[in-house]
């Protein structure tokens, strides 16, 4: 034994310098049959924590080695062994050891629990319970101190059989997943309560004691004011044991067990535990001891407190997530829930305050500053977990049960008040960055104050979402509980429209409605827009003199007003009313009944900056006139920039960042409440205050306004990708996506005509400079290169990115369609195509005369190929609903040139890529309604560019390419381009009668693309989501589509095809998955059907074949590999229930083709399996097998053939479904050890 | 005199497949592992930053994600001074068997930093979603997005750790690892926008499963 003891201490000390050898002698001692009695003797005798701790191991894997021989009375005595350890020699041993000891003991108990009779657990549950109740009058130095260790320990013990049998994964039993399942129900069934119980009173108890020993002065719970007092750092110990114990009982998962199952990702997480721990946990005693330990907690330094403070939150935020039986009154869950709100929402302020003021500090002692950097850490962290808490408790109790009371509205101002103090700090830690060059925005958006607000947030949108404020029509016609906001209630007994809670977005954006008078006026007096108003005057320049200019300086006051413009954007919000954007219910009612705001000045430009609002406290009453003001004000704040722009450009305020979001929030604003279409509201009443300020003249001087900013933007500043973008995005709000209305107001505007003009001047301006622009391909054949044309301010958006423009074309067009009469839309169409026409036109003259030249000149060429394409995709992408079919016909006037161009240009990858790119948008926004004709002459090109690009380009990945989307982009591009135009033969919206599409042309055209592109999926590619995704797509359409040509590709490709579709089945990716597997499908039962006919495209190589006998002729293992890969799948993978009904299609259907095969494939399985599995096994798959129906000769005598209706139809297809998934839930739980 | 140069021994802790070992070579070989190969046991590797207060060396302890290929399991955990418990951002049971992995680090060392890291944020299909992740604030760890195939972050976690080990929150790396050339451009924006669409994406209902029947 000395000999042993010897050598695994070696191993420990070897396991620091060579840890595979160490484990390879520790390991080989499990296997030793003195394996157990040498754990005992090393654990006895040892004094090295690292011996001790494997030993505990060793002990384990020999107990658990033998454990079916081991009479109960051993197994029992091995779980005594253990416990007199910790109990009688605890000192001896170091924490991690001691943890060690005590899982082992758990695990003991976990793998003996199914055999143990009730009398034994019984027993231990009262040694623990013993353990926690030490007679008090024996206090007296080392008995009170051991007594002090026993509730510790007793905490430990059940700490360690609870998380044992709450898991699979702890302890590596090798035991199925089932013995598991059975374990954690059966300890559901007996040993949690007990646990509870025990748990609960140890921590009543612990909380009585921890109040006595650290009383509210705070200092007497210290020795000499510094350090704690043994007695209060004893209680605090066994209080974190105690509650520790609690945590884990309390997360419980009641809804069953399975660590295979993918689990839910919503949050918060609420608990229903059953009516029988409704004792234990109801006790608003317990609940305010541990608020008074909790506040006394807080006095302690941060060092002391912080971990202390984080478990009691925990504990709390668990006990405000409690639900179901446990609550059998409405009252008692009102009480407990408006308790607990109450606790957290005073917590919430005090914890906020402290955090902003030991943040303020902070920046003020920048140097040296270690300890008030903890501060604001502990603080930040304080603030995350009341806000947590307060989110839980909204979310649990929701709105009905909370709005009860009548101090309720006063918890909401308050709640209030912190989500703007929290938004304040967030603003000042941009300024606080000012001085320094750290990434301040990163800063900004890592603290605690912007997760925190966020929360807030989200928890306004969890109240505000409720049905009792969102449901029409209320009957109790009172006030609503979220009484500040002036919102009519609406009756609370709605119980439609729960879904809204689970939508993250629509939450983020019910802040508005949530807290919309408290953030705009309700008494705060520093709110945003006075923040807002103080910050942009002094940067128009006015009373600018004392404002820092510095770089930091003019960086940091930009990005606070961002923030702050940011924050509007989420005040002003949005809604939808089915498909148009609205304004939400609750700020129209907040106007509804608000004052008419003052005419608002809707001169243009602006004499910015207007005086917003008096920098004083506003009366709530004033709440919708300043939402209104507010909103005028940032569109005439966007006028001011771009008149900055124009006039100083290089003004240091003119930030790209702020004027991007500037623009965003006209967009968003214009789309949703300019010029509103009354009927969206009830009774189609619309709040007067809103009519006066965004209806009639006054909507449509603001849509003039938008557009006119919005084309300023575009011709004065198109450098600045950012801010065009949002311009974009202001005038496609304003013409397409807003409602009817407002799109006919802005092509009658003034602003849409100039915009208009503007773009067919540069027509004319072609004509003049069209060969410069193009280069004519003669630089770089001795020729000087032309000198760039100078462009005039007004077509100053020639200068945008290929791209903008091609969306700002997209945008015009679509505007002109949609919102023009027919002979105005003619007309339009005209003016923004005919430059794009002018210019097609001298970019093929260029590469003309350029034509077999190569040189830098062409460099100026395949750029132009990139606008024209460009321009003409976003014409492309524009819809026609005219009923003229206008694009169609300009389009298919330029396919020929275009594609003259991408011929010209084949050997040039980024001309060609724009061509693929405009095919591919044409014919996914217009194939479905394209006439025969045009859908012609789109196949033809189509043809035609692939082959250019199948002949210079297939399998090009770009070595320049910043990322993989750019490195593979061509061949996603071919496959979209496949899929859309597939998309024909199935979705045909084309009203044309004329002509007619000849048979397999559309197929023709994908087929002879998907051929060229088959030999290129490699499994790396494949591994790309997107081109995966795409492709298996594609494959599967395919496949269901056109199967027979898909069967009949010649036997090297198919097998790549079949390569490729196995490889899906395994991606993690379900969507990927499932297409691979229904392709599989697909061919299979092509094959399970057609075997014994002649089935095959007429003139086909393999014409004559049957189904897929030609490639099972050349790799007769085709079927049995492809069913095995399944069948692994069903049985060994870790995920399968998202792909578990398209596998059973996909393994029927090659079942009912090889059934032999899949005979012997059961038997093999069977073979390799141990005799305790061989029998299960075996069942199962005879259940199996008796959903797969009986075989039905053919006229050749093979299984399969035409006509079989039973053999695969849709009741075959269930039942088999039925039995694979109980066949899956049967079999992986013990094929798959833990 | 030879400088001293402080050692932490670092427990890199998670399930197999989420990146770990890819994680740590990023420092060493710069080579991305393209294949997965599973780690037996554990492997060591020590990673020396370059701080303000001088160098500083992480024993990183890479451990066997995998249940079979476990060896001494958590043997290996003594005297781990800081810890990182990663997870794949793209793969949900990971994220769930988290706990799991933090019960079983803090049996064995108790008070240690822990840093929960999520890997493989680069790929556009994430399954884990930012908002999803709580862990850490349940039990007051700390998190980071990381990208061992775009280097993203990665010497996040360990300036973490490193200024909590030396209870030096000024400590900051000087010099910046060698690490291997990004495989992917990481663009916070592209990562934004995605985020963006994403959730758009996640609030749109799932089509019925294989609606050919």
């Amino acid at each position: 034994m000395e000999a042993a003891l010897a050598h695994i201490e070696h191993a420990c000390e070897l396991l620091q310098t060579d840890p595979m050898r160490a484990s390879e002698i520790l390991l080989a001692l499990r296997s030793n049959p003195e394996a157990l009695g040498v754990a005992r003797h090393v654990l006895e005798h040892s004094t090295n924590p690292v011996a001790q701790f494997h030993a505990t191991g060793l002990l384990q894997a020999a107990l658990l080695g033998r454990w079916t021989e081991l009479p109960l009375e051993e197994r029992a005595a091995a779980r005594s062994y253990l416990a007199t350890l910790l109990l009688n020699h605890g000192e001896r041993y170091s924490h991690f050891v001691s943890s060690q000891l005590l899982q082992t003991f758990a695990v003991l108990w976990k793998r003996g629990w199914a055999e143990e009779g009730p009398d034994g657990k019984t027993h231990f549950f009262q040694q623990v319970q013993a353990l926690t109740h030490a007679p008090e009058e024996k206090d007296g130095g080392g008995e009170a101190s051991r007594k002090k260790n026993k509730v510790v320990l007793a905490s430990e013990f059940l700490l360690a059989l609870v998380g044992e049998f709450s898991t699979a994964k702890s302890a590596a039993l090798g035991l199925p997943l089932e013995f598991h399942r059975q374990a954690h129900k059966a300890f559901e069934d007996y040993g949690l309560l007990p646990c509870l119980e025990i748990g609960m009173g140890m921590l009543a108890r612990g909380v009585e004691e921890t109040l006595v020993a650290l009383p509210p002065s705070g200092q007497a719970g210290r020795e000499g004011g510094s350090g704690l007092t043994a007695d209060a750092h004893g209680s605090l110990l066994r209080l974190n044991a105690i509650v520790q114990l609690c945590l884990e009982t309390l997360s419980w998962d009641f809804t069953g067990f399975d660590p295979l199952q993918e689990p839910s990702m919503k949050t918060p997480c609420f608990i229903s535990p059953p009516i029988a721990w409704r004792p234990y946990l109801l006790r608003l005693d317990l609940l305010e001891g541990l608020v008074s330990v909790y506040t006394r907690l807080r006095g302690l330094s941060v060092q002391e407190g912080e971990g202390r403070l984080h478990l009691l939150r925990q504990l709390l935020t668990q006990l405000a997530s409690l639900q179901g039986p446990v609550f059998p009154t409405g009252e008692e869950r009102s009480q407990y829930a408006l308790f607990l709100l109450r606790v957290g929402v005073d917590f919430l302020s005090q914890s906020v305050e402290a955090a902003s003021t030991a943040e303020a500090a902070f920046y003020e002692g920048r140097q040296g500053s270690g300890a008030a950097e903890d501060e604001v850490e502990g603080y930040g962290r304080e603030v995350d977990g009341w806000v947590s808490f307060v989110h839980v408790c909204v979310s649990n109790f929701r709105l009905p049960v909370l709005a009860a009371f009548p101090f309720f509205p006063e918890l909401c101002q308050r709640l209030s008040a912190v989500t703007c103090l929290l938004l304040r700090v967030t603003a000042g830690r941009a300024v606080n960055y000012r001085g320094s060059n750290q990434d301040w925005t990163a800063a900004c958006e890592e603290g605690w104050a912007m997760a925190a607000f966020e929360t807030l947030i989200e928890t306004w949108g969890v109240l505000v979402a409720d049905p009792m404020i969102a449901g029409e029509g209320g009957g109790s016609g009172g006030t609503s509980p979220v009484g500040p906001m002036g919102m009519e209630g609406g009756g609370g007994g709605v119980e439609a429209a729960r879904s809204l809670e689970e939508d993250a977005e629509e939450e983020a954006e019910a802040i508005a409605t949530a807290n919309v008078e408290e953030q705009v006026g309700g008494g705060n007096q520093a709110g945003c827009l006075t923040r807002l108003h103080w910050l942009l005057t002094r940067a128009g320049g006015r009373e600018g003199e004392s404002l820092d200019r510095s770089p930091a300086g003019v960086v940091a006051l930009l990005e606070e007003a961002r923030v702050l413009v940011q924050a509007w954007g989420h005040l002003i919000a949005d809604d939808m009313h089915g498909e148009q954007p609205a304004i939400p219910e609750a700020i129209h009612r907040l106007c509804f009944h608000a004052t008419p705001a003052s005419t608002p000045s809707s001169s243009f430009p602006p004499s910015f900056p207007p005086s917003l609002l008096p920098a004083t406290s506003l009366p709530p009453s004033t709440a919708a006139a300043l939402l209104v003001d507010a909103c005028i004000h940032l569109q005439h704040l966007a006028g001011f920039l771009l008149q900055r722009a124009v006039e100083v450009p290089d003004d240091p305020f003119l930030s790209p960042y702020l004027t991007e979001t500037i623009l965003s929030f006209v967009a968003r604003f214009a789309r949703t409440y300019l010029l509103p279409d009354h009927s969206l509201y009830r009774n189609g009443i619309l709040a007067p205050t809103l009519v006066q300020a965004f209806g009639g003249e006054a909507g449509e001087g603001q849509v003039e306004q938008s557009l006119r900013i919005a084309w300023g933007f575009l011709t004065r500043w198109p450098s600045q990708r950012e801010v065009a973008k949002a311009a974009i995005a202001v005038v496609r709000a304003v013409v397409l996506t807003g409602g009817e209305s407002l799109g006919r107001a802005a092509v009658r505007s003034e602003a849409w005509k100039v915009m208009l003009r503007d773009m067919e001047a540069e027509k004319h301006f072609l004509r003049q400079h069209g060969e410069q622009l193009v280069g004519n391909g003669q630089e770089g054949h001795g020729r000087a290169p032309s000198p760039s044309p100078q462009i005039p301010p007004e077509l100053g958006y020639l200068r945008l990115a290929s791209d903008l423009r091609g969306e700002l074309l997209e945008v015009v067009v679509g505007g002109i369609l949609a919102r023009e009469n027919d002979a105005e839309a003619g007309q339009g169409i005209a003016q923004v195509a005919g430059p794009v026409e002018t210019r097609l036109h001298f970019l093929l003259l260029g590469l003309k005369s350029s034509n077999g030249k190569s040189g830098v000149g062409r460099g100026g060429l395949v750029r132009e190929v990139g606008v024209v394409a460009g321009l003409y995709a976003g014409m492309a992408r524009a819809v026609d609903n005219t009923g003229q079919a206008y694009l169609p016909r300009l389009i298919t006037h330029a396919l020929k040139p275009l594609l003259d161009v991408a011929t010209l240009c084949s050997a040039y990858p980024d001309a060609l890529h724009a061509v693929l790119l405009f095919l591919r948008d044409y014919a996914e926004v217009q194939i479905s309604s394209l006439g025969a004709p045009a859908t012609m002459s789109l196949l033809t090109a189509t043809g035609q560019a692939l082959k250019a690009y199948a002949s210079h380009n297939v399998g090009r990945t770009r070595k320049d390419a910043n990322s993989k989307e750019e490195a593979v982009g061509d061949i996603l591009c071919v496959l979209e381009l496949l899929s859309h135009v597939a998309s024909k033969d199935f979705v045909d919206f084309s009203a044309e009668q004329e002509g007619k599409l000849a048979a397999d042309t559309v197929a023709d055209v994908v087929f002879f693309g998907l051929e060229r592109l088959i030999p290129l999926m490699s499994e790396e590619l494949l591994e790309y989501p997107p081109l995966g995704k795409q492709y298996f797509t594609l494959v599967n359409s395919m496949v269901s589509t056109y199967t027979e040509r898909v069967a009949f590709l010649p036997h090297p490709l198919f097998m790549q095809l079949l390569q490729s579709v196995m490889f899906g089945v395994q991606r993690p990716d379900s969507e990927i998955a499932r297409d691979s597997l229904r392709a599989l499908a697909g061919l299979a039962s092509f094959h399970a059907q057609t075997v014994g006919t002649r089935v095959g495209p007429a003139g086909h190589a393999n014409g004559g074949g049957r189904g897929l006998e030609a490639h099972v002729t050349a790799h007769p293992a085709l079927f049995s590999e492809c069913t095995r890969k399944l069948l692994h799948l069903v049985v060994y993978e870790g995920s399968v229930w998202d792909r578990l009904d398209a596998a059973s299609n996909a393994l029927l259907a090659l079942i009912l083709c090889d059934r032999e095969a899949f005979l012997c494939l059961l038997a093999g399985i069977l073979e390799e399996q141990p005799p305790s599995v061989k029998e299960r096994l075996g069942q199962e798959f005879q259940k199996l097998m008796s959903a797969i129906p009986p075989r039905v000769e053919g006229g050749d005598g093979r299984e399969g053939g035409r006509r079989r209706g039973p053999a695969w139809d849709r009741q075959t297809k269930l039942a088999f479904r039925h039995h694979l998934r109980a066949f899956a839930t049967q079999v992986r739980p013990f094929m798959q050890m833990r | 005199m030879t400088d001293f140069i402080p050692e932490f021994k670092l427990i890199l802790v998670g399930d197999g497949g989420v990146g770990k070992t890819t994680f740590v070579r990023r420092h060493l070989t710069g080579e991305f592992e393209k294949r997965y190969v599973a780690t037996l046991g554990v492997e060591v590797h020590p990673l020396l930053f370059h701080t303000n207060r001088g160098q500083i060396k992480f024993n990183v302890w890479d451990t066997a994600g995998q249940e079979k290929f476990g060896g001494l399991r958590d043997g290996y955990y003594i005297q781990g001074q800081c810890a990182i418990i990663m997870f794949d951002v793209t793969s949900r049971i990971t994220y769930k068997n988290v706990p799991n992995w933090h019960r079983d680090l803090t049996r064995v060392c108790e008070n240690i930093p822990i840093v929960l890291c999520g890997n493989k944020v680069e790929i556009k299909d994430r399954k884990v979603k930012p908002k999803q992740i709580i862990f850490h604030r349940k039990k007051n760890l700390q998190y980071y997005d990381i990208s061992a195939k775009s280097n993203y972050n990665f010497e996040k976690p360990f300036l973490w750790l490193a200024r909590k080990l030396t209870g030096d929150n000024n400590l900051h790396f000087v010099e910046a690892p060698a690490l291997a050339p990004p495989e992917v451009a990481y663009d916070q924006n592209d990562m934004v926008r995605y985020e963006q669409e994403l959730t758009e994406a996640a609030a749109m209902p799932l089509p019925d499963e294989d609606d050919d029947l």
